[in-house]
Order: C-alpha cells, then sequence, then structure tokens
C-alpha cells in the first residue's frame, strides 16, 4: 500500500469547513464537515454499536420495543397535584399526562416542561403562527383567556397575545403560555379550532402574537419597532416548534394598519404596505419560513374617520400587490360599534370568523371589488354601470341590515348639477354588475362613483356576493362588497 | 490529504452513493431513471430531450405525444434533470413498465419550485394503450401537501409536506393491493387501506404529467426532476419480505449519501 501525503489545496474544497482526508485512488474514504468526520462503516460495526446500544442489529425491521426514547413512570399526584391527570410519563424535558381540563377540548392528553411551566395540549401537526402587525388600534384585546387554554398560545415572557406595543424590544423564547387576554389574531385560532373540533379533526397548537407601535405612515411601519418584534416573534415560533420536536408554520400574517396612516397618500400607503410585505417575507424566508399569506381588513368609515387616500390606497393593494399572497377578509363596515367607534364583542368574534374562513381559503377569498364606473348612452346618459370582480354572483341584499336604502351605499362625488343615485339594481345582463339609476344625467370633470364611503356616517353598503356561513353569535356572515372610489367614464356606447 | 495508492470497494467510499444503489437495484430488476449528463439525449438543434435511458434494464423514456420539444434539460450544481414548467405539458413516459399487480412503489427525487407547487410528479397509468382514458394513480406536490390518488377506486393519500424547498425532495409510494403509503425523505411512514386501484401489468409510467392528453394544465407544475425509480414487484414502504426493506434501506442510504 503505497501512500502519500499532500496538503489540502483550499480551492479544492467545495464549501468551508468540507473537505478530504483520506482518499483511494478510485474515491473519497474519510471526508469531513463541521459537524465531524463522514465515513462509511461496515455491517459489522454497525451491528456491534448496534449491540452496545442494546439495540437489535441493523438491518432487521425497525421499531423493538428498547428503540423507543426512554420513558419513566411518574407518579402524577406528586408532580400534578391538584389536578385531575392520569398516565404522566417523563419524556425528555417533558413531562407527558392525560387529563381533564378546562376548555372546550375535552380530556386529552397534554404536556409540561419538567422544569415548570403552563400545561399545553399534547397536538399533532406543526405549530401554527397567527402573528400580526399594525397601529395601536390592532393591540385591541378582550381580557380573558381562550376557551382552548392549552392550544392558543402566546411566547412565554409574560406579556401575552398583545405584543409589546413598541415600548420595547421582544426577548427570545422557546417556551409557551396561556393567553390572559384575546386579540384578533387569538380569537382566529380559537374560530379554526372550533371548527376543527366540530368536524372532529386534528386540534394543533398556536401560538398568536400582534406587535403594534405608533408609525405615522406604512413606511414608518415597515421599519419600526414593532417589526423588529414581528420577525423575534416568528423566530420564537421557530424556537417553541424546535423544542416541542414539531415544525413552525405561519398560518397568517394580519396587516392591521389602514386607517393610521398620515401619509395622505394613496401611492405612498400602498408603497409602503408593498415594501413591508417584500421585507418581512425576505426576514421570514433568512428563518426558513415558506412565503406567508398576509391578510387585512378593508378599513372603511365616513370621511372623518377614512380619507380618500385610505379607501384609494387599500383598493389599489387589492389590485397591486406584486407577487405578495396578501388577501382581504372583509370591509370593515360589517361589524357593529360601540359609541366608541370600537368594534363590539360580538363584531370581534365575527372580524375573527371571517379572517378565519378568508385564511382557510387562502388564495381563493375574494370580496366583491368594483373596478369600473361607465355612463351608459342609453336613458340620456342617467344610468352608470359599475362592474365587480368576484367569486360569486352579486346580490343587493333585501334584508339591508346597515339601513343605506335604495342607493345600496353608492354615491355620486364631484356631481356639478346636483344628480344623485336613486335606485340600484343588479345588470341583467351580467350578474357581476351593477346598474345605478341617477336623478338626472350627472354631470362634472370629476364625476366619481363611492361606495360605502361618504354615505352616512359609517360609509356601509348592501352588496354582496352569495356566500355565506352562519357565525357563532348566531348572525349569518356574508361577504359584503369592498368600498371603492372610482372615476366615471364614458360607456362605449353599446348598451 | 492522505492519499492512498489502491482502490477500495465502492462501500467504504463516501463518493460511491450511486454505485452501490445501481447494483442493489440490478438485483431487484428495477428500473432507474438517472439524473447523469450521460443519461439523455438530447435533439441538437433546440437542446429537448428526446431520450431519459434507464442504466439498469434498459427501458427508455420518451417525450409524452403533447410534449414536443417541451422537454428541457436542467443542469446545476453537478445535477442533470428535467426541467417542467407550470402549465406546460413537458413530460415523458416509459411505456409497459410492467407492475405486478399484488404490489409495486416508485420514487422521485427532485428539486421543488421557489413557490408553489411542483403538482405531478409521477403517474402509473394502466391505459389501454394510448394513455387516455384508463385507470390511473398519480402523485403529486402541492406545495403545502402530497397527494397519493388512485382514480379508479377509492384510494386517496395526502400528507404534508415537510422538508424545505431548497433541497432536493424524495418521495416514495408503494401500492400493495388496496393498501397505498407514501413517504417523504425518511419521514413517517403514511398509509391506507382503501379499494385495489386495479394496475394491470400494461401501465405505462408517466414523469411530470398524467398522461398522453394534452389537458389538466393546471396538473403540471414547474420543478426539476432529478431521478426516478420504479420497483415492479417491490413494496419497499409496505415490506414483505427481506428484498423489499433492503431496497428500502438502499434508496434510504442513496438519499443520505449522495444528495
Amino acid at each position: 500500500m503505497a501512500r502519500k501525503t499532500t496538503k489540502n489545496d483550499p480551492a479544492e474544497g467545495a464549501a468551508a469547513g468540507h473537505g478530504v482526508l483520506v482518499r483511494a485512488a478510485n474515491g473519497d474514504v474519510i471526508r469531513y464537515d463541521p459537524s465531524g468526520l463522514v465515513m462509511r462503516l461496515s455491517d459489522k460495526v454497525i451491528d456491534d454499536i448496534a449491540l452496545r446500544l442494546g439495540t437489535s442489529p441493523a438491518g432487521q425491521a425497525q421499531a423493538p420495543a428498547g428503540q423507543a426514547p426512554a420513558v419513566t413512570r411518574a407518579d402524577p399526584h406528586e408532580l400534578l397535584e391538584g389536578i385531575d391527570a392520569w398516565d404522566a410519563r417523563i419524556d425528555g424535558d417533558w413531562l407527558i399526562f392525560a387529563a381533564r381540563l378546562a376548555g372546550r377540548q375535552g380530556i386529552r392528553t397534554f404536556r409540561r416542561p419538567l422544569s415548570g411551566g403552563d400545561i399545553i395540549a399534547d397536538a399533532p401537526g406543526p405549530l401554527y403562527g397567527v402573528l400580526a402587525i399594525g397601529g395601536p388600534r390592532a393591540a385591541l384585546a378582550t381580557p380573558g383567556g381562550s376557551e382552548f387554554p392549552q392550544h392558543v398560545l402566546a411566547p412565554a415572557d409574560d406579556i401575552g397575545a398583545v405584543g409589546h406595543a413598541g415600548v420595547e424590544r421582544a426577548g427570545t423564547h422557546d417556551r409557551l403560555e396561556h393567553l390572559r387576554e384575546m386579540t384578533h389574531e387569538a380569537l382566529v385560532a380559537e374560530t379554526l379550532l372550533g371548527w376543527q373540533l366540530e368536524k372532529f379533526e386534528a386540534l394543533p397548537l398556536f401560538l398568536t402574537r400582534a406587535e403594534t407601535d405608533s408609525s405615522a405612515t406604512s413606511a414608518d411601519l415597515a421599519t419600526g419597532r414593532a417589526y423588529k418584534n414581528l420577525i423575534t416573534a416568528a423566530a420564537n415560533l421557530s424556537r417553541a416548534a424546535a423544542a416541542l420536536g414539531k415544525r413552525a408554520k405561519i398560518l397568517a400574517i394580519h396587516l392591521d394598519f389602514a386607517l393610521e396612516d398620515m401619509s395622505g397618500s394613496a401611492a405612498a400607503y400602498r408603497d409602503g404596505i408593498l415594501a413591508l410585505m417584500a421585507q418581512t417575507e425576505r426576514d421570514l424566508g433568512q428563518l426558513g419560513f415558506d412565503k406567508p399569506l398576509f391578510v387585512a381588513r378593508f378599513e372603511s368609515g365616513g370621511p372623518e374617520v377614512a380619507t380618500e387616500a385610505a379607501i384609494e390606497g387599500q383598493w389599489e393593494l387589492i389590485w397591486n400587490h406584486a407577487d405578495h399572497r396578501l388577501i382581504f377578509s372583509a370591509p370593515g363596515y360589517m361589524f357593529a360599534q360601540d359609541d366608541h367607534d370600537r368594534p363590539t364583542e360580538a363584531a370581534r368574534r365575527e372580524m375573527a370568523e371571517m379572517t378565519a374562513a378568508a385564511i382557510s381559503a387562502a388564495d381563493d377569498w375574494r370580496c366583491p371589488t368594483f373596478h369600473l364606473a361607465e355612463r351608459l348612452s342609453q336613458e340620456g346618459g342617467s344610468i352608470i354601470r359599475v362592474v365587480a370582480q368576484a367569486a360569486g354572483d352579486l346580490v343587493i341584499d333585501k334584508d339591508d341590515p346597515f339601513r343605506v336604502g335604495k342607493t345600496a351605499g353608492f354615491t355620486l362625488m364631484g356631481a356639478d348639477n346636483g344628480a344623485r343615485v336613486t335606485t340600484v339594481k343588479i345588470d341583467p345582463g351580467d350578474p357581476k354588475s351593477l346598474l345605478l339609476e341617477c336623478s338626472k344625467a350627472p354631470e362634472g370633470a370629476e364625476l366619481r362613483v363611492a361606495y360605502a364611503f361618504g354615505a352616512g356616517d359609517r360609509g356601509c353598503g348592501s352588496v354582496r356576493d352569495d356566500w355565506q356561513m352562519q357565525g357563532a353569535t348566531g348572525r349569518g356572515l356574508h361577504r359584503w362588497a369592498l368600498p371603492c372610489l372610482l372615476p366615471v367614464r364614458d360607456g362605449d356606447g353599446d348598451a | 490529504m492522505l492519499e492512498l495508492d489502491m482502490d477500495l470497494p465502492p462501500g467504504v467510499r463516501a463518493d460511491a452513493a450511486r454505485p452501490l444503489l445501481r447494483e442493489q437495484m440490478a438485483d431487484a430488476g428495477a428500473l432507474w431513471l438517472e439524473g447523469l449528463r450521460e443519461a439523455f439525449a438530447t435533439d441538437a438543434e433546440t437542446g429537448a430531450v428526446t431520450e431519459w435511458r434507464d442504466s439498469i434494464c434498459g427501458c427508455v423514456a420518451h417525450p409524452t405525444e403533447p410534449s414536443i420539444g417541451h422537454t428541457l434539460l436542467s443542469e446545476a450544481d453537478g445535477l442533470s434533470g428535467l426541467a417542467l414548467r407550470a402549465g406546460t405539458h413537458c413530460g415523458l413516459v416509459v411505456d409497459k413498465v410492467d407492475p405486478d399487480p399484488a404490489g409495486w412503489s416508485m420514487a422521485v427525487i427532485y428539486l421543488p419550485p421557489e413557490t408553489g407547487g411542483a403538482r405531478t410528479l409521477l403517474t402509473l397509468n394502466a391505459g389501454s394503450g394510448d394513455g387516455r382514458s384508463a385507470t390511473y394513480l398519480f402523485l403529486s406536490d402541492d406545495g403545502d401537501r402530497f397527494t397519493v390518488k388512485g382514480t379508479g377506486g377509492a384510494l386517496e393519500l395526502t400528507a404534508p409536506v415537510e422538508g424545505p424547498r431548497s433541497r432536493p425532495r424524495l418521495a416514495t409510494v408503494t401500492q400493495r393491493g388496496s393498501e397505498l403509503a407514501f413517504q417523504e425523505n425518511g419521514g413517517a411512514i403514511h398509509s391506507v387501506v382503501g379499494s385495489d386501484a386495479a394496475m394491470s401489468g400494461n401501465a405505462d409510467l408517466f414523469i411530470g404529467c398524467r398522461s398522453h392528453r394534452p389537458g389538466l394544465l393546471k396538473t403540471l407544475g414547474a420543478s426539476v426532476i432529478l431521478e426516478v425509480l420504479f420497483w415492479r414487484d417491490h413494496t419497499l414502504l409496505l415490506p414483505r419480505k427481506e428484498a423489499d426493506r433492503a431496497q428500502h434501506m438502499a434508496l434510504r442510504r442513496y438519499m443520505l449519501w449522495g444528495h
């Protein structure tokens, strides 16, 4: 056996820390990588290792009893005092046990870190993250825990589902804890679990966190404290999943920032949100996450609450969100408010149901969206056709739950001759178009059609598609049309 | 580095994953379309793949009827494979792979796209020769989920995608009578019992598509198919005999050392 020793040529190594230690004439024998030596062991050596580890020889069928992780019988009464628990065992750093605990999940297996901490469900599937970023309103939460206390969780930093509010920097944690208050994201997770429970399907674990700050524009939001804390929350999601031996998956990121934007410019708002989504995808990608689904609510309101720029900026994002996965769950006007313009308890539950429905449908979810208003030449020019993109046929709700009357929420803006919308009906020739009949042919250089904006003090409408769902509050939920502000063009005269 | 002036058997070498698996698969009479440049024949003018030659049994994969010059070769990082494009029929087919109705297995190693799903990866189509209207069983990856489904019987299985998009993925399927099993890389083996998908011996193996039909475009995703493996009478994931386990072990070790 001849041999020679040569110095490793650095240019030869494909990657830093990788190389060959021993090479035979016909190939590599011993390589190395940053974790150690790389070589193939013979069957005899593998058999020997198996013998000495007390397992069966290699090559035979897997799963002899001895191969399971070490499990120690523990006395549940000692370790779980005050809990109706049984079948407790210790597995690694965890105490695992069956128990009857508060919550809708019923009797099942739970786990708790041996070193202490909250009891969480021993659940199948990945650890799902439902995260949010936004302004102060996104931190709105209802005091009290979840109906699934051991399934809907937050990073164990003693802050809960409402994040750091931009006040301080989020820390690094790999543990999970129960919630003391329910944010929108926590309600979304609870809604999804409720649906799973009804179908007798798996109840996975959720980590929820809303990070907020007081950014004045969407561009500021992308560089502010809330954003940094959001990325830390995603990293904590990964850490907590790893500690559980699970995969981390971000179900959705809720973008709750629209009326807060003070830029006064639809384009600046849109560009800021686009930059925020691009940066989030890049930073989450570095943490090993797939491209996330972003979900937003189309915030609306009367002129005192919502500016034209806010309506147009959100509308712009529907059409122009590059290749980011962005969906709008619902228009804000469908949710009831209290005297302080805050959504009621029931409305917050419904918001979560709409978000959960949208997340479940993911890229297929679409609220009816108007994109074209044209004046028809017939009837002396007093009819305007408004064309929508919608997943189903349009419906003008006869019950008119938001009391907008015959105009269905449409108004004319910039009509110099005082023309107004009198009646709205579905175009008999196209179930995704509406015909707006006006008191007379509207005139004006800046003539625009508004939906759910400028009509009344809240800005509502009564147009939806045919999707419906029974909400937990008992009210039927519909997919209402999103607000818009469209310039009126002259039709091609073919009507 | 220590250099030895002698030849050593492949089992000792860290870079001999491919010859080792080839040797094992030859014992099983299996089919292996390898991700090696020399396994592909291409059209001199267009560069389109005209043949992908198996290294063991001498079988050949050729473009399907609608895949007219669509199939391009991908060569990156020393790996060669079929570059599939979303919504374009880029598939190949190996005629008459002769699966044993009692049980067979297929596997594919591929690079998933950066976004979206690789969609249809492999299909065993028991067509009446023209592969148009028939019972078939396909394996698809929609990005989040694998689906293995037989159209002839009630046999369907889904499993979440676990691995990252940045690494080659191994997907293995075994059918044994009315049982169907699936495994991603070396992960959990998912299995279901349904009704027999009735794959006769007269089946063709389609790669990156489901049949010779030009339609079904949404079933066609983007990915790079690096290796295709087929065992006509070995049930790797539902083993009955030692040889089944040996083939499965050989495949797992190939993935560990070769990719």
